[in-house]
């Protein structure tokens, strides 16, 4: 399946600026949706492509900064690049922290800027694909019956099927039949690749 | 009723009226007047209600419906110009000492006895009629009143023989009591204080008679006012009268109607005397203006209820609508107000009576008999030591004699005419002294030959029109002329002149004999030349409010007549021991201990004449005061009025042209010996004359300027000293001549070239006429006080200008952030339009490129802003929008406003648009600005919470000044630190110097304008400032 193209969203209040930002990036073929605001832009339907934030740290009411905390608040799983001014490093060090992509001084080089939302659009892909990946697993794991469920957590543990039908008091041809189950279900290859899949499920191992 | 009931009650009221009379006269004498409150003299003017009003109103209601309102309409429109036309009759009248109107119009003319005259027989011929209309209601009403409770019309009474005639005795008494009244002795206003407050009473009366007939009528007879309408309409006849009929002559008789009565309130004579004459205080007049209209309306309210009432209860027409006011009440029994009613009109038409008749007599004694008997030598009235009896009894015999008429009138033609059509006819009279007595008061041009020649005119036509015609239907002469036309040219029809058809005849007459008055007035008055005395009078009529007070007359005496010649003169008309007290009052005010002490001066001669003018009339007095001046026939005096006005264009005459410079040179004469005294002070003193020629040069300006005396006479002033003037010199001329005085700094050059600054003070001089005749300018040298007020100027503005370089540094990161941003822009652009080349999309790179055009613009305005403001520059000051300069500040200061997380609203009032702009250094003015908003961040950053808002006003403040306002949410002012805010280094920041407020104020006070802070109400300080706007230069 091919991804749609990226969108950059470039967030600053200074008109002029915001609208050169627009022609740059534009002028390299991607999309763009600009905002003289954070509300504003918080108030849009986001787009459900792979995007990047362009982000001015000083903006008028909602500061850079305060969005990026609101979007992790939200779980908004966008990567930021910051612009600034000056370098104000204490403000860099915080946005860094927090999870942003870049941090770049104004004026911007170009290259610099260009490579940043390339970067950024990269990771968002990956991300994205990631989630998509983690979001179908859960899809399979929520086709089990509660017993399969049982079942696939003490396979994973690494116990053996006359183990698991001690352990469920059951008759061991019966657990057979649900292992059997769950892997089709999940459609593992192995058990390596269920004790993978569980893993990234979460499926925390019983003691 | 029995006769001798309605007598005794008649008596007794008039007994009331002489009471108040008497007392109102008693209190006079003692200085305690009853009559000087706005309230009487507004009722006093309500003698303008007579008979015609009282009885007269109801019965023309009773045929043309709303048709009797223009009598009420027309004086309630003239009262809301009273303020401007009467205030001004009054005070020519009060200065001139005026008695009556005839006084008036011959006081203006040139002092003309002739006019005088003229004014008078008109008065006298066409107010009888409506004398004898008072007669006639009060006769009618008495008789009616006698047979009750039969309602018998007077006209179909039998006729009585003169001696049993009602009339003839009311009129015999009105005459007597007129005379008690008005001529128990004379005095030179001719004021009358007590029957001024009789008439008040009865003005009262009757408008409480009338409104209890129209309540009675309307709630004791009927149900209310809807229930008498509603019977009313179901009448046809009656119904037509509630609409006004929709021909087009009904409006031009409403409008004539209005315009009459509008001229009528003010020139009836009886008006002219209880508004004018007898007026108090001219304060009384803004009342009036507002309660006599109000009377107007309370007395008309009930007349269309009683009218309607009237022709419902009497269906058959049997009852004349003349008299329903009084009918009504008797053919409901009740005799009591059938009675009160008779007062209320007796009321009505005795007030009227006795104003009219002294007024009249007034007239009659003043400006006909008086002048004709002083010319008959024969008669040897100039040695005659006391004339005042002979006064009292001319006057006496007038009123008689007036009623007499006023009866024979009444006898001969009054049934003939309905009430209101004879007062209209006597309106139409009065109305031709309009055109007279406007000109007086507001055309100088007017000229004695045209007012007599429009009054004759204006007279002959009415007396055509409207009298004869009037007299021809009472059966006196063939009533074939109006028919036929005189002469049987029909052209001459006295009700279609000149085939004017369609008017009805009082329209008509009004129209034709106002169109000839006026064309007669204003052509005869340009086709002539004034004398000399009329110019004089125009000027003071005209001008009247230019005079300093009320009491200043015209000096025209040349000429001097001791005190001891005087007072015999004026004890002869005035009674001497009148004309002692009046002499000694006139030396008390000039601060003399007794009349000997008094010196012949023309004002002495002139107080005589006032004197005298009371007496006799204006005319009159200036004949008996001549008689004893001698004074030469064109005296220098007379010749400057001639000069006064209208004098070049009509001084063609050498001789007056000779004596014009002659004059000129007496009064420069004057001036130069004035100005010798100036030569013992050191200061600068010249005088130019109006060609700016140097006329005088004292020591002091010789050693300022340099040029000796000898050397400067006769220059051009301001060309010798090449003066340059801080505005066009013909606007300091034009301030000079409306206020006499100029004062300013003028730059001059010496004698040896250097330049001096000198406060010049300018000072117009006058002749006794008020003509400029020269400027005396005094100079101080003032340069080097310019110098130092320089040297503190340009230090100031260096403190200035380290203050603002130290605010720029302050704010540095917020303008590199302001420069950064276009800069950031341009690079973006210019990086996309490479890329949009690189693509051959040719259309995206021009817009890339217009883009950085822009930002390049936009960042060479912020540095030339913040280099302005760094720049030392010298103050300059520039015609400022100070809307335009905040904005400037604000671009500035918006970074330093963002990094500190502060909304910022503004509110620029586009009012300052219309008001001039500000004189003002633009770096000064925004350097306060911008300390005021850097204070104010300041102060909002170190507050830990609430909302940081900064709010920046302009308006009009008042007086012309325009205001800013920085307001700002912070923690606001400590009441402590109030006192020390502007002080310089005072300072609540630990970085701070604590020079920018105390710059800022001083700033602002050299601008003119102030700086203060007033703490808000819920949190935070507003830091304020004004400046004064520019005068009319600005466009």
């Amino acid at each position: 399946m091919k991804e749609p193209d990226g969108v950059v969203i470039v967030i600053d209040d200074d008109a002029s600026l915001r609208e050169s930002l627009e022609d740059l990036i534009r002028s390299v073929g991607l999309r763009v949706e600009a905002f003289a605001s954070a509300q504003e832009f918080l108030r849009s339907n986001r787009p459900d492509v792979p995007s990047c934030l362009v982000l001015d740290v000083r903006l008028k009411g909602l500061s850079g900064l305060d969005l990026q905390k609101r979007m992790a608040e939200a779980d908004i799983e966008i990567p930021i690049i910051f612009m600034t001014g000056h370098g104000d490093i204490p403000m860099t060090v915080q946005a860094m922290k927090a999870g942003a992509v870049e941090f770049l001084t104004k004026p911007l080089r170009d290259q610099d800027l260009l490579e940043a939302i390339q970067h950024a659009l990269e990771r968002d892909r990956k991300a994205r694909e990631q989630r998509a990946k983690i979001a179908e697993l859960h899809g399979r794991y929520r086709s089990l019956t509660p017993r399969e469920r049982e079942v696939m957590t003490l396979v994973v543990a690494g116990l053996l099927n006359k183990q698991i039908a001690g352990e469920l008091s059951t008759s061991e041809a019966s657990v057979k039949v649900h292992r059997q189950h769950v892997m089709e279900k999940m459609g593992a290859g192995s058990l390596a690749e269920l004790v993978r899949m569980a893993d990234k499920l979460g499926i925390p191992a019983p003691k | 009723v029995q006769g001798w009931v309605i007598v005794t009650v008649s008596f007794a009221y008039l007994g009331v009226l002489f009471a108040i009379a008497y007392y109102g006269d008693k209190r006079a004498d003692a200085g305690r007047s009853i009559i000087a409150r706005p309230t009487i003299y507004a009722l006093s003017l309500a003698v303008y209600c007579t008979a015609w009003t009282f009885y007269g109103s109801v019965g023309r209601a009773a045929s043309t419906g709303i048709g009797f309102l223009p009598i009420y309409l027309g004086p309630t429109l003239m009262a809301g110009l009273w303020w401007f036309v009467m205030l001004k009759i009054i005070r020519i009248s009060k200065v001139n000492r005026i008695t009556s109107i005839a006084d008036f119009i011959a006081s203006r003319y040139g002092k003309s006895q002739m006019l005088g005259g003229l004014v008078t027989v008109i008065a006298v011929v066409g107010v009888m009629p409506y004398i004898s209309l008072q007669l006639k209601a009060v006769s009618n009403s008495f008789t009616i009143l006698l047979h009750y409770p039969n309602i018998v019309m007077p006209a179909h009474a039998p006729v009585q023989p003169f001696f049993q005639d009602s009339a003839l005795y009311i009129a015999m008494i009105l005459a007597a009591f007129t005379i008690v009244f008005g001529t128990r002795h004379l005095d030179a206003t001719e004021r009358h204080e007590g029957m001024v407050a009789a008439v008040a009473f009865e003005s009262l009366v009757k408008l409480l008679a009338f409104l209890a007939v129209g309540v009675f009528v309307t709630f004791g007879i009927y149900n209310g006012v809807g229930d008498i309408f509603h019977r009313a309409e179901a009448v046809p006849k009656l119904k037509a009268l509630m609409t006004m009929a929709d021909s087009g002559t009904d409006y031009v008789n409403w409008g004539s109607l209005t315009f009459l009565s509008m001229l009528s309130i003010m020139l009836l004579p009886r008006q002219f005397q209880i508004a004018v004459v007898e007026n108090v205080s001219e304060q009384h007049l803004a009342r009036a203006t507002w309660l006599f209209p109000l009377y107007l309306l309370l007395i008309n309210i009930f007349v269309l209820p009683i009218t309607l009432g009237g022709l419902l209860h009497f269906p058959d027409g049997s009852v004349d609508a003349d008299t329903f006011v009084l009918t009504l009440p008797m053919a409901a029994h009740r005799e009591a107000l059938a009675l009160f009613v008779f007062i209320g009109g007796l009321s009505a038409a005795t007030a009227m009576v006795i104003v009219e008749t002294i007024a009249l007599s007034t007239m009659v004694c003043n400006d006909l008999v008086m002048p004709v008997l002083l010319r008959q030598r024969w008669l040897r009235l100039h040695e005659q030591q006391d004339l005042s009896g002979v006064l009292l009894s001319i006057r006496r015999w007038a009123i008689a004699g007036i009623l007499l008429l006023g009866y024979v009138y009444f006898r001969g033609a009054g049934e003939a005419y309905a009430l209101v059509s004879i007062g209209l006819i006597s309106f139409a009279a009065v109305a031709q002294f309009a055109p007279s007595i406007f000109g007086a008061i507001y055309w100088k041009e007017g000229t004695k030959n045209g007012a007599i020649a429009g009054l004759l005119a204006g007279f002959a036509v009415w007396g055509y029109t409207l009298l004869l015609p009037s007299f021809a239907q009472s059966g006196w002469f063939s009533s074939h002329f109006i028919d036929e036309g005189l002469f049987g040219a029909a052209l001459l029809k006295p009700h279609q002149l000149f085939g004017v058809s369609g008017l009805d005849e009082i329209s008509h007459g009004l129209f034709w004999s106002m169109l000839i008055n006026i064309a007669a007035y204003i052509g005869v008055s340009l086709a002539g030349r004034p004398g000399a005395v009329e110019i004089a009078q125009a000027t003071l009529f005209v001008d009247v409010f230019r005079r300093a007070a009320p009491g200043e007359g015209s000096h025209v005496w040349r000429g001097s007549v001791p005190v001891q010649d005087l007072l015999p003169l004026i004890g002869r008309f005035l009674g001497p021991e009148r004309a002692r007290e009046a002499f000694l009052d006139f030396a008390r005010q000039c601060g003399l201990g007794s009349i000997d002490e008094l010196q012949p001066t023309a004002e002495l001669m002139h107080y005589a004449e006032t004197l005298l003018a009371g007496a006799i009339g204006s005319a009159s007095a200036r004949v008996m005061v001549a008689s004893v001046a001698k004074e030469e026939q064109l005296g220098l005096d007379e010749v400057m009025n001639i000069l006064d006005e209208a004098s070049q264009a009509r001084a063609y005459s050498r001789q007056l042209e000779q004596k014009s410079r002659e004059l000129e040179e007496t009064t420069a004469e004057v001036l130069r010996e004035r100005a010798n005294l100036l030569d013992l002070t050191h200061d600068t003193v010249f005088v130019r004359d109006i060609n700016n020629i140097i006329t005088f040069w004292n020591r002091g300006a010789e050693t300022l300027y340099g040029w000796t005396r000898d050397e400067v006479i006769g220059q051009v002033a301001h060309n010798l000293l090449r003066t340059i003037f801080p505005a066009p010199f013909e606007e300091m001329t034009a301030e000079l001549n409306s206020t006499g005085r100029w004062e300013g700094e003028l730059t001059c050059t010496r004698r040896n070239g250097t330049q001096v600054v000198v406060a010049s003070r300018w000072a117009l001089q006058v002749d006794e006429r008020g003509n400029p005749i020269g400027v005396l300018e005094t100079a101080n040298d003032i340069t080097e006080q310019k110098r130092v007020q320089e040297t503190l100027e340009n230090v100031q503005a260096e403190l200035a200008h380290v203050a603002r370089v130290a605010t720029l540094g302050e704010m540095s990161a917020s303008i590199a952030h302001e420069i950064n941003q276009p800069l950031g822009a341009i690079v973006n652009s210019a990086n996309a339009c490479l890329r949009w080349l690189e693509q051959q999309k040719l259309e995206e790179a021009r817009r890339s490129v217009a883009r950085v055009i822009g930002e390049g613009y936009r960042a060479t305005e912020i540095i030339g802003r913040i280099r302005a403001l760094a720049k030392k520059t010298p103050p300059r000051k520039d015609w400022l929008d100070i809307n335009d300069t905040i904005r400037e500040v604000i671009a500035l200061a918006r970074g330093e406003l963002q990094r500190n997380g502060i909304a910022l609203d503004t509110r620029l009032s586009d009012d300052v648009r219309y008001v001039p702009l500000i004189l003002a250094d633009r770096v000064q003015v925004q350097q306060v600005i911008l300390n005021l908003i850097i204070n104010a961040i300041e102060a909002m950053s170190g507050a830990a919470d609430g909302p940081r808002e900064l709010l920046i006003r302009s308006g009009i403040a008042e007086s012309q000044r325009v205001f800013v306002a920085v307001r700002d949410s912070g923690p606001g002012l400590d009441p402590k630190s109030l006192d020390h805010l502007f002080d310089a280094f005072y300072t609540t920041k630990p970085e701070g110097m604590g020079m920018g407020l105390a710059i800022s104020r001083s700033i602002i006070d050299a601008h003119g304008g102030r700086l203060w802070a007033i703490a808000n109400d819920d949190r935070g300080a507003t830091f304020q400032f004004t400046l004064p706007t520019g005068g009319e230069r600005a466009a």
